[in-house]
């Protein structure tokens, strides 16, 4: 038999067969393009009070406060990435023995060394609630979302820490204090506060804070 | 000159398109040449997503060719970025005919294969069938787990691919009947051919 009409036959097989099983069709071409997926960094940091000397989110500081002694120094804090962030300064306070332990005298000792008689004002633009009841622990939420790159004092220059109380009850101790920033996202800001500072927060329309509760 | 108006025609449409959806990746099919061709409408990659948020692409399907085409896309995860971090973040993967989504699956990291299986070269999903000139929009969302997702997540990156294919159909023979007679029918076809295969050896030896 002669080949062509082999073949002939056979393409004829192929079409009816296709025809019957329905609609012959195939992939012509194709075409790949790429998505990146990434997410970004919040970064906080504390600067000086002109906004200089980038330092870290914790800071640790331990003088001898005298009565009366004014501890001069602005603080602020950075947005040092390129998200927006709402902010949290939380200052721990308390008075250490001249080895720089943590006096632990009880409230209740006439011997017993007050927190609070370490004072400092926080800046304008800042909401402060004590953090506990023994005055050691202040918690300060910027009232606007931080930008990149902008920085908000925290305790300004003109502030000061003022160991007021003549009390020779302070002589010799020292005034520890530490600073720890934290950032959140702006997004779903709501629950960005309550999941990690266990607070209820309120906004006005321009994404200020207006109200925290605890 | 007929082939000049239908590249300005194509050329018009993937325009409109580029003009009519913001920031969207127009990808036309030309028939012609058999091949893609992309105009980078600058569509953002799913960028700076943070926990809970959502990123959208948008790929905006042209078909440039002469008769009807079925536009099908395979998506890849590359680089999953559910498998940086502590793992734990899951993302949910979406694809809309505009804003109707028709395909959605939630992505883990490599061990949890529920998602990623759907999410493979192979695994083709119709987009849609286009006339000649028609276009098409389409948005793929990927949406961040707001919970699963934690600080560990800051900073991490991923990788999708995309693959977008086309077909022609051809009319299809109306059919009758039960189904269950395709396989009589395949082997009436295995038949004939084993009978042209006995006619041509019988030919070969009558050649000899």
């Amino acid at each position: 038999m002669n080949k062509k009409i082999i073949i002939g036959m056979i393409f004829i097989l192929g079409v009816v067969g296709f025809s019957v099983h329905g609609t012959y069709s195939v992939i012509q071409s194709s075409f790949e393009t790429q998505k990146a997926i990434y997410t970004p960094y919040l970064g906080i940091d504390f600067v000086n009070g002109d906004g200089s000397t980038i330092t870290d989110n914790f800071l640790e500081s331990e003088v001898y406060g005298m009565p009366g002694d004014v501890i001069d120094g602005g603080l602020a804090i950075k947005n040092t990435e390129n998200t927006t962030a709402y902010v949290r300064v939380t200052i721990y306070r308390y008075w250490a023995d001249e080895d720089g332990t943590k006096n632990t005298t009880d409230q209740n000792d006439p011997n017993y060394l007050d927190p609070a008689q370490i004072q400092f004002t926080v800046a304008n633009g800042w909401l402060v609630f004590e953090g506990d009841e023994y005055s050691e622990v202040t918690y300060a939420y910027y009232t606007r979302p931080l930008d990149p790159g902008e920085y908000a004092t925290v305790i300004d220059s003109y502030t000061y820490l003022d160991v007021t109380q003549n009390n020779n009850l302070y002589a010799d101790k020292i005034v520890h204090l530490e600073f720890f920033g934290y950032g959140v996202q702006t997004f779903d800001a709501k629950d960005s506060f309550k999941a990690e500072w266990g607070v209820d927060v309120e906004f006005d329309a321009d994404d200020n804070i207006v109200s925290i509760g605890l | 000159m007929k082939k000049l108006i239908i590249g300005l025609a194509i050329t018009l449409v993937a325009f409109l398109s580029m003009n009519n959806v913001a920031a969207a990746d127009v990808i036309t099919y030309q028939g012609d040449a058999n091949r893609f061709i992309m105009l980078d409408g600058n569509a953002p990659d799913f960028e700076n997503m943070l926990p809970g948020e959502s990123r959208t692409v948008t790929f905006n399907l042209v078909n440039g060719s002469g008769g009807q085409m079925r536009f099908y896309m395979s998506s890849e995860i590359l680089d999953n970025i559910a498998n940086k971090g502590d793992g734990d973040a899951v993302y949910t993967f979406t694809i809309a005919d505009g804003t109707t989504p028709f395909f959605e699956t939630e992505v883990g990291n490599d061990e949890v294969t529920i998602g990623l299986q759907f999410l493979t070269n192979d695994n083709n999903i119709l987009l849609g069938t286009l006339n000649a000139g028609a276009s098409k929009t389409i948005n793929v969302t990927l949406s961040l787990d707001g919970d699963s997702a934690n600080n560990e997540y800051q900073g991490q990156t991923g990788v999708v691919n995309f693959i977008f294919s086309v077909e022609q159909p051809l009319p299809k023979i109306v059919k009758t009947g039960d189904e269950s007679v395709s396989p009589l029918v395949y082997g009436g076809l295995i038949v004939a051919a084993g009978l042209v295969l006995i006619l041509y050896k019988r030919g070969g030896k009558h050649e000899k």
